[in-house]
């Protein structure tokens, strides 16, 4: 496998990152590279530049603060989430790292990676969403935060734009979570996942897969009926490909979402 | 430091020696055919047809012979000799010509200094097609133009079907198709298209030998058909073509039919260099035929006490562009479409059509999966109508030696298919596990998807049974060379492939026992230095290498009791001759048109979340007829494996297709199972030696795959109480939102 000619930097600061991020258009952060690789290998896409994140310390790691905050650097892996004893605050978080797809993707995969590439399919970016969390964002001009909300924003798009990177994900404090998913193959991608919060009042559901970014459905309880009437009232539009029809999908999402929010209840009793 | 190699304990017949290939693939360091390496090699690589169906216009190689590092581009233009091949018939162009019939077929083929030059040139190849029409529903095939007009099935002493793009159409009547029963069942069932999905890609090394030959280095599964198709094509003299086995990265009889033999032959005498062709993953979804999608209409009729009466089955196989060895898939698919059980009256009719969907060929089991899963759900349709219990009603009608088939073929040898399904059956099912449990022991496995919820347990049975060896007169013979040299050692030569299967260790232990000693090698497998052993495929080659190994050993140590001195004896092995079917009846023509047959039953234990769709098979037992096991450990592992592809096809695998076009030609869209999906398998062996094979082996690698399908339905049947008519199943069809 020969591929195109590409530039790589190694910068060894997050503000020498975002200088050759901003500097060229064609520049790519490479974080794990397990999206990044792979679009380059299938030929889909071919970076001028590649800057690669992974000697950047201050962007690794999680702290917990007094208050249960936790502030995860956008380097860390999935493994070192699912083994961090910091990351047992939100047991949510270690849960679904553990189910992404195999040991060598997890020892590899970050959290960064994973919500910046937002691929529809992806696991955390539904997750984040649920739980509330603040997505910390580093340009030229300074630093900036978005609600995880408003951090999606189209197939592979986010708010992080050209020249900016993602540095941390804060996830408030809490525990009444549940995730559920539906994989190909017993450890594949999903297509169709569901994350649901019951901290702070009415429930947060978020289903992935369906749509161009999460879609957050707000049920007016938490009750079976409630759940499955807000997903369907949410008129998903999901896609209809070789794994599993459209409507197969949607009758999924109601599923998927009745079965997060009753673990998110039973973590809470 | 080195440290000595660890001896191998070396087997006889009978015993579980282990396998000489065993330890390099598991630590990487067996050379598999992609490994193939010649100094000064080009890189060859194939420019395919975009269409499922189009006339070529124009091929303009120019832009492409300029690009840097390319030495060759070469169009049917440059094949010398015959235009086209065929397993059976020559319908298949070397490069096409005129027109495209399916989704990937090959129209160019170039060679340069660096796969990346190569692959380069070849987008430089400028093709102009004019897109036809393509014929994608089998259903309407035999209405619609002929795709080869100039009709290569016919004249070939089968039936002749006048209908346009009839590959081979049977019938085979028995008794009165007319009779009834006290009840009757019927339905219709669907297959989608398997791949063989073996974890090495289509790969090998042509090297021109500086006198106008050229050695071909190829992982294959019958080196003497592959020299007797790629020579002619060459325009050479078949000793001119010499086929050397490369290290075989799995097969399932995806590489009986040829994939880069001639194409890297002809660029290597094209530029008198070695060259390398490796198809990557996608490319190999092209590379090779599939196994035939099916419908299959049944009807079973019976008395109230569950006796069969009558059996009608209408068989209609997508066979895609090209023949391959559809005719063969169509006459075992008809052969064994009632299943392993005794009926006086039947009416078959299988047929498979061309059309521009992807070809079809041979893939274990060939037919008979698809005809055991409709017999298969019938049998139990019937049982629930008739409120008997499902392994009482097989065993009512079980199949015995001295039966006739619906074809008029008497059972002259082992068929223990009572034995099979009581010695299964008495293996105990295993307990529902526990809730709560860890998420990978329940459907869904990782995604969590269920701590409970929704799930159903189901137990299925299945009976399957297959001819063993080629049929309906074929030739089928198998070559072994023996020397015996001076120091006492021996050297054996049989181009049998070792595609995993184990043969090699077949050979080798026949050859031990025969010879009474350990000191012997088996030397490479090619077509320079033995005979023909005829194909890894149709559970035939442990038979015919030990009946041909056997006899060239014996005769060798007869040849030393008289010379004295060294001997290099090659004998000839025939399993007993076969006649075809009479092309309007069905019926055998003489005593039998299949040599022997085996079969298997299989129970499953399945939980289905009935609220997704999700499955998880939780444990298979499962009595298989062996004849008798020259290695019990390999047969094990032939079972698994066997049993493995089944549950593929039962659950996720499909080559899927639109307009022809492949849309899933990846491992992430197209899934194969993987040890999270496979459950533990118990076999017996049931061991009723056949008296007319050597040593009374049979073949072992297909009656798994053909039951493991069938019995996965039938457990999931259990469990959701539908129908699940097709395979494989979809999360909504099990769901029910149809």
């Amino acid at each position: 496998m020969l591929l195109r000619e590409v530039e790589y930097a190694r910068p060894a600061s997050v503000g020498d990152a975002v200088r050759l991020l901003a500097e060229r258009d064609g520049a790519r952060a490479l974080a794990g590279g397990q999206t990044l690789v792979n679009v380059m290998k299938a030929r889909a896409a071919s970076p001028d530049v590649v800057v690669d994140l992974n000697g950047l310390e201050e962007l690794k790691g999680i702290e917990l603060g007094p208050d249960g905050t936790l502030e995860i650097g956008a380097m860390t892996t999935y493994t070192e989430i699912v083994e961090s004893a910091e990351a047992r605050a939100r047991p949510i978080l270690g849960e679904v790292c553990a189910q992404i797809a195999d040991v060598q993707v997890r020892n590899r995969g970050t959290i960064g990676g994973n919500v910046c590439s937002n691929d529809p399919t992806n696991h955390l970016p539904p997750l984040v969403v649920a739980l509330g969390g603040t997505m910390t964002i580093r340009g030229t001009g300074g630093e900036r935060t978005v609600p995880a909300e408003e951090f999606f924003l189209g197939v592979y798009m986010t708010a992080a734009g050209p020249g900016e990177l993602l540095t941390t994900v804060t996830i408030p404090a809490g525990k009444a979570d549940g995730f559920a998913s539906l994989p190909i193959g017993r450890d594949g991608t999903c297509i169709v996942n569901v994350a649901a919060s019951l901290d702070g009042g009415a429930p947060r559901v978020v289903v992935g897969c369906v749509d161009a970014v999460p879609v957050l459905v707000r049920p007016e309880s938490a009750e079976d009926d409630a759940v499955r009437g807000a997903v369907r009232a949410a008129g998903l539009q999901p896609p209809d490909d070789v794994h599993a029809p459209a409507e197969y999908r949607r009758h999924l999402a109601e599923v998927l979402a009745v079965r997060a929010v009753r673990a998110a209840k039973e973590r809470a009793s | 430091m080195t440290v000595p190699a660890e001896k191998l304990r070396l087997g006889r017949v009978g015993e579980s020696a282990r396998r000489t290939d065993a330890v390099p693939k598991v630590t990487g360091e067996f050379a598999y055919s992609s490994d193939a390496y010649a100094a000064g090699m080009l890189w060859g690589r194939t420019v395919r047809s975009p269409h499922a169906h189009a006339r070529i216009r124009s091929i303009d190689v120019s832009e492409a012979l300029a690009m840097p590092g390319v030495h060759a581009v070469l169009t049917h233009e440059d094949v010398p000799g015959e235009k086209r091949y065929g397993l059976e018939f020559r319908d298949q162009p070397v490069l096409a010509f005129d027109r495209v019939r399916y989704f990937g077929e090959p129209v160019v083929v170039v060679a340069a200094e660096h796969p990346e030059q190569a692959r380069r040139a070849a987008d430089r190849v400028r093709i102009e097609y004019e897109p036809l029409e393509p014929i994608v529903d089998p259903e309407r095939a035999t209405e619609q133009e002929p795709l080869h007009p100039d009709r290569p099935t016919m004249g070939h002493g089968y039936r002749d079907d006048p209908r346009p793009n009839v590959v081979r159409s049977l019938v085979i009547r028995r008794g009165d198709p007319d009779a009834r029963g006290d009840v009757s069942v019927s339905g219709v069932y669907e297959l989608g298209i398997q791949d063989q999905a073996f974890l090495g890609p289509e790969s090998g090394l042509a090297v021109p030998d500086g006198e106008g030959g050229v050695d071909v280095y190829v992982a294959t599964q019958w080196l003497h058909v592959d020299r007797d198709q790629v020579a002619p094509c060459l325009g050479l003299r078949p000793e001119q073509v010499r086929i050397h086995l490369a290290g075989v990265g799995g097969a399932f009889g995806g590489r009986e039919d040829l994939s880069m033999q001639i194409h890297g032959a002809l660029l290597a005498l094209h530029t008198n260099r070695p060259v390398k062709i490796v198809y990557d993953r996608q490319e190999s979804f092209v590379g090779h035929i599939h196994r035939h999608p099916a419908k299959i209409w049944a009807e079973h009729r019976a008395t109230r006490d569950g006796k069969l009466v009558c059996i009608r089955v209408r068989i209609l196989l997508d066979g895609g562009a090209y023949a391959s060895s559809s005719t063969a898939v169509t006459s075992n698919a008809a052969s064994f479409a009632c299943g392993p059980y005794a009926v006086e009256n039947a009416l078959v009719e299988s047929t498979c059509v061309y059309t521009n969907n992807p070809p079809c060929g041979a893939m274990r089991g060939f037919g008979a999966v698809q005809s055991c899963f409709a017999h298969e759900a019938q049998m139990d349709k019937l049982a629930a109508a008739l409120r008997i219990d499902p392994i009482e009603l097989r065993l009512r009608n079980a199949l015995a030696p001295g039966d006739s088939l619906p074809t008029g073929q008497r059972i002259t040898g082992t068929l223990p298919v009572a034995d099979v399904i009581r010695r299964c059956a008495e293996l105990p099912v295993p307990e529902a596990e526990e809730l709560p449990r860890d998420p990978i022991r329940l459907p869904g496995g990782a995604g969590n998807t269920t701590r409970g919820e929704g799930v159903r347990r189901g137990v299925g049975f299945a009976v399957g049974f297959k001819n063993i060896g080629y049929s309906e007169g074929f030739d089928d013979y198998c070559t072994a060379r023996v020397r015996l040299l001076a120091d006492g050692s021996a050297e054996v030569h049989c181009a049998a492939a070792e595609v995993g299967q184990g043969v090699a260790n077949v050979i080798l232990q026949t050859a031990r026992t025969e010879l009474d000693t350990d000191d012997l090698v088996l030397a490479p497998a090619t077509t320079s230095s033995v005979g023909s052993a005829g194909s890894a495929s149709a559970s035939r080659m442990t038979w015919m290498a030990a009946g041909a190994v056997r006899e060239a050993c014996r005769a060798a140590l007869a040849e030393r009791e008289r010379t004295g001195g060294e001997v290099d004896v090659e004998r000839v092995y025939r399993h007993p001759r076969t006649t075809p079917f009479d092309p309007e009846t069905g019926q055998v023509t003489g005593e039998r048109a299949h040599v022997a047959y085996a079969c298997a039953a299989m129970r499953v234990v399945a939980e289905v979340d009935v609220e997704l769709g999700l499955t998880r098979v939780v444990w298979i037992g499962t009595a298989q007829d062996v004849g008798r096991a020259v290695n019990p450990q390999a047969v094990e592992g032939q079972i698994e494996g066997g049993t493995a592809q089944g549950l593929g096809l039962a659950l996720m695998e499909e080559v899927q297709t639109r307009g022809g076009l492949i849309t899933n030609a990846s491992f992430t869209d197209y899934l194969v199972p993987t040890t999270l999906d496979m459950p533990p398998v118990e076999s017996v062996l049931v061991e009723d030696p056949e008296p007319d094979a050597p040593y009374g082996v049979k073949g072992v690698g297909e009656p798994p795959t053909v039951v493991s399908t069938a019995a996965i339905l039938s457990a999931l049947r259990d469990a959701t109480g539908r129908e699940l008519t097709r395979v494989p199943v979809s999360f909504d069809e099990v769901v029910g939102l149809d």
